[in-house]
């Protein structure tokens, strides 16, 4: 029995770690196929909203590209009425520091804005923050900070801006987590399946019982 | 020096790490928290001694010396029997150090800061004092009435992370606790030291990690949880309880069975654990003696590593090794408060004292007479007596539910590791430690009952304060032993199919309640930057508030945050550190109702902190000068302005308030006119910043 359960070898880690790395790396070429063919098809189209577009909350404008924060929660909401919502850019001038930039998502037609479905942005430059969006978001609401009486400039707003294809191998925190723990777990699920077939058939042939075909 | 300074500390424990291995013959995987232990020990007592600096010094040259002693290859002498070498290549000490080395350089990168409110009235403010001034921070100065009797282990493990450091970071702090929790979590695998264990080092690592968060968070996070970036003690203290028995149990697992076990020696190292374990923080010093206890009664009943040649010398070496468990945390606790009384008798000279609680001993004299019906109930202890009843059966603690559950649930765990464990000395020893760990959390909840009742300020009792915090200390270590007895038992061949199988379940079901619960956004690994922006703003604030600081080599600076409920007070204070606050009434806070009569400036708990008993302070325009000038208070920082201050006091500034109005001036520094009168003049931004 011990040397049954000493045979665990470590193959069997490394094959879970290379079959996670190549679904990963198909998940990823699947998103850019993906992506191209919906883009092909118009369902992903690039825009680039003006504030106009955008249907504001406890703000109040005060130009054609500029409004004020008349609460600590202003809010800029945008729906696709025919298409997906994959990515955004937006490029904001605040007359003071805006605290948090979160934007928050809905992927069917009536479900309200909440907590739970929120991404944060990657601020590539002063003032310029880029949001990926999960597949199927069809309306946006981006609260640009939380200061009363900020004064919010856009400058632009693009929806689904072209992304490189190799964009699509960018792993988030979260998948990178997932792509070191799933692996090892799934080993040790598999091993631990492989010797209970390997004992429990051990077993039956010690009492004697007619063996079945596995 | 900016990263060095922790790359060689992390050294330095690597270091003995090797050296424990290799020299003392310990299991790699159980070496990180004994290394991690002797840094407690020895800069607790270069601390208590008054010779941080150069015991420091010392530390890392004996630590480098010791290492260079392990790996140079040794003469053996004619005649000595080759002992195999001793692997340093264990799965738990690989995961401790890529875990390590991982946070180490995440948190480089991003460097998280202190947010909570006891990180800036205690924990990073104590750490930060310590090492702006390379002294234990119990004789440091604060604006506020300094308690000194915390336990110094954590924050000494924070020092040292930054010992060679220029200037102090929280990261870094924050490193020295998490590579706290990674050395308990090697030794919480360290029974498993063979690669191909792997079917049960994972799942016992996985959960081991996921701990923290699983009995901590018991609804979807909203706001990014600080686990693994925070300097509380009590995460801390739960673990490092969890840590000293699974190191023990590992260690007797290991030495018990001959082809795993590097060698019988080392097992002086429990001593040194302990011994560290008890210097966590004040209010988990019971949990640790329950560890303590739950150690003795093994050594006691089942015997230690080493086994004598006679029967009597068998029972001997019990009794002294059991006696040892118990003593080492007696020692700590009494050189401490020793330490203390010193630095108590210091302060109470120079009349820096205000109320102090009652004395422990008549504490639980009094709780024991009222439950028993000796001495009538108070209302206050008769209502925190149902609130914590009620508490244990209702107050939801994690995703599990209430602490019943909690405790349903560990109790669960070591019934399956007794019954169907098949090593007989083992599910023994897993009975015991169940038995005496659910005798040991009724003992930790009757201490918190008493606490409520007797310890604490009555509004923090009426809402039970702080509940979840203080009693999830015992529930974390109390899981990850449960976790690892059962791990052991699931590592015998026999017991292979359920246990196993129990183990793996456990951690699918760790794994997914952590990630419904806890998104990796709201997590240390992906926190967005926001998280801390509130904080970093002050963080500004205190910076050009510095720069407009000449130079404070005497006197303070008087803090105005109008509507503050305290906490921009804390965090202005560990910002501006060296340059000393005053107190000023609590930095503006206004109220409580009953003494808010529209005219008056006033902190209603720091006033009754710093004379002993809450006092009513009518501050006009001339009581204000006075104590400023009484107070020596150079400088007058303006955060934050309303109405009633300026109305009060706007005639004592010679600008009336509108630089400060117009946000361009944060300082204003005391002037002394040839005719003696005193004015505040701003110093403007536009200045400062050039």
């Amino acid at each position: 029995m011990k040397k049954i359960f000493c045979k665990i070898k470590a193959p069997l880690v490394t094959a879970c770690y290379a079959a996670a790395v190549i679904i990963t790396l198909l998940y990823c070429l699947g998103s850019a196929v993906y992506s191209g063919l919906m883009r092909q098809s118009g369902r992903i189209k690039e825009q680039t909203l003006t504030f106009d577009d955008l249907t504001v909350y406890n703000m109040e404008k005060i130009s054609a590209d500029t409004a004020v924060a008349t609460s600590v929660d202003p809010q800029m909401i945008f729906s696709s009425s025919d298409g997906m919502i994959q990515s955004v850019i937006i490029e904001l001038d605040f007359s003071m520091q805006p605290g948090e930039m979160a934007m928050y998502y809905v992927t069917k037609p009536n479900e309200e804005f909440g907590q739970n479905k929120r991404v944060w942005a990657k601020e590539t430059s002063d003032g310029v923050y880029v949001y990926n969006l999960p597949v199927g978001t069809k309306s946006f609401r981006l609260d640009p900070g939380n200061v009363n009486g900020n004064v919010v400039t856009v400058k632009s707003i693009t929806v689904n801006p072209k992304k490189s294809f190799f964009s699509y191998f960018a792993l988030s925190a979260g998948q990178l987590l997932l792509l070191l723990v799933v692996p090892a777990f799934t080993a040790a699920v598999i091993s631990y399946l492989i010797q209970c077939k390997k004992i429990f058939v051990e077993k039956r042939h010690k009492a004697n019982l007619p063996k079945k075909a596995v | 020096m900016q990263y060095f300074d922790v790359a060689i500390s992390f050294a330095a424990i690597l270091a003995l790490c090797v050296f424990f291995t290799k020299k003392c013959r310990i299991n790699s995987a159980l070496t990180p928290l004994l290394a991690v232990s002797c840094v407690i020990l020895w800069f607790s007592a270069a601390g208590v001694a008054d010779i941080l600096r150069p015991a420091g010094y010392v530390f890392f040259g004996v630590a480098f010396a010791l290492f260079v002693y392990a790996i140079v290859p040794q003469k053996k002498a004619a005649g000595t029997a080759q002992k195999a070498e001793a692997t340093l290549l264990t799965p738990g000490f690989l995961f401790f150090i890529i875990i390590s080395v991982f946070f180490i350089i995440y948190f480089a990168v991003r460097k998280p800061i202190f947010s909570e409110w006891d990180e800036l009235s205690l924990w990073g403010t104590a750490c930060k004092m310590m090492k702006l001034e390379d002294r234990l921070y119990t004789t440091a100065e604060v604006a506020w009435n300094w308690i000194p009797s915390q336990l110094p282990g954590l924050i000494s493990l924070g020092y040292y992370m930054q010992f060679f450091g220029a200037v102090f970071a929280p990261w870094k702090v924050f490193i020295g606790y998490d590579i706290l929790f990674f050395a308990v979590y090697s030794a919480a695998v360290a029974a498993f030291p063979k690669f191909k264990q792997y079917g049960i080092f994972v799942p016992v690592a996985v959960i081991s990690v996921l701990t923290p968060y699983l009995l901590t968070v018991y609804t979807r996070i909203v706001f990014a949880s600080n686990i693994y970036m925070s300097s509380y003690g009590d995460i801390p203290s739960g673990m490092m309880f969890g840590g000293v028995l699974a190191w023990y149990f590992s260690y007797k697992y290991l030495n018990g069975d001959e082809n795993l076990s590097n060698d019988k020696n080392g097992f002086w190292a429990i001593f040194v654990i302990i011994s560290a374990a008890s210097l966590m923080k004040d209010n988990t010093f019971v949990i640790q003696l329950v560890a303590a206890g739950i150690i003795a009664a093994d050594m006691l009943f089942f015997g230690t590593a080493k086994k004598a040649k006679t029967k009597k010398a068998e029972a001997a070496h019990r009794i002294f090794a059991a006696l040892g468990a118990v003593v080492c945390p007696a020692a700590m606790y009494i050189i401490w408060n020793r330490y203390i009384v010193s630095i108590v008798a210091v302060k109470e000279e120079a009349g820096e004292l205000g109320q102090t609680s009652l004395p422990l001993s008549v504490v639980v004299k009094k709780g024991f007479a009222m439950l028993l019906g000796f001495e009538e109930r108070s209302a206050r202890f008769t209502d925190a007596l149902n609130q914590m009843i009620e508490g244990f059966i209702k107050t939801k603690l994690c995703v599990f539910g209430s602490g019943a559950v909690i405790a349903l649930v560990i109790i669960a765990i070591f019934v399956v590791a007794a019954v169907l464990g098949k090593d007989a000395a083992h599910r023994r020893r897993t009975v015991l430690t169940a038995v005496l760990s659910t005798l040991g959390f009724v003992g930790y909840y009757w201490v918190l009952i008493l606490s409520y009742a007797f310890i604490f300020r009555e509004s923090q009792a009426a809402r039970l304060d702080s509940y979840n915090r203080y009693v999830n200390s015992y529930y974390l270590g109390w899981f990850l032993i449960a976790v690892v007895m059962l791990a052991i038992s699931a590592a015998k061949p026999k017991s292979f199919v359920l246990l196993r199988g129990a183990l793996l379940g456990l951690c699918a079901v760790a794994i997914l309640c952590v990630a419904r619960y806890v998104r990796p956004e709201m997590s240390v690994i992906a926190y967005p930057e926001s998280t801390f922006y509130s904080w970093k703003q002050m963080q500004d604030e205190a910076d050009t508030a510095k720069q407009a600081i000449e130079k404070l080599e005497k006197g303070k600076v008087f803090f105005v945050s109008q509507n503050d409920n305290g906490l921009r007070f804390f965090t202005i204070c560990y910002e501006m550190l060296p340059y000393q606050m005053d107190l000023s009434f609590g930095g503006g806070r206004t109220g409580p109702e009953e003494y808010n009569d529209g005219s008056l400036y006033y902190h209603d708990s720091f006033v009754s902190t710093q004379n002993g008993k809450t006092e009513k302070v009518n501050l006009d325009l001339q009581g204000l000068k006075r104590y400023l000038n009484e107070n020596d208070c150079e400088y007058i920082m303006i955060d934050e302005l309303d109405e009633l201050f300026e109305q009060q006091y706007a005639d004592l500034f010679t600008d009336k308030l509108l630089s400060a109005k117009n946000g361009d001036a944060l300082m204003y520094k005391r002037v002394v006119y040839d005719n003696g009168e005193v004015l505040y003049e701003p110093i403007l931004q536009q200045a400062v910043l050039k």
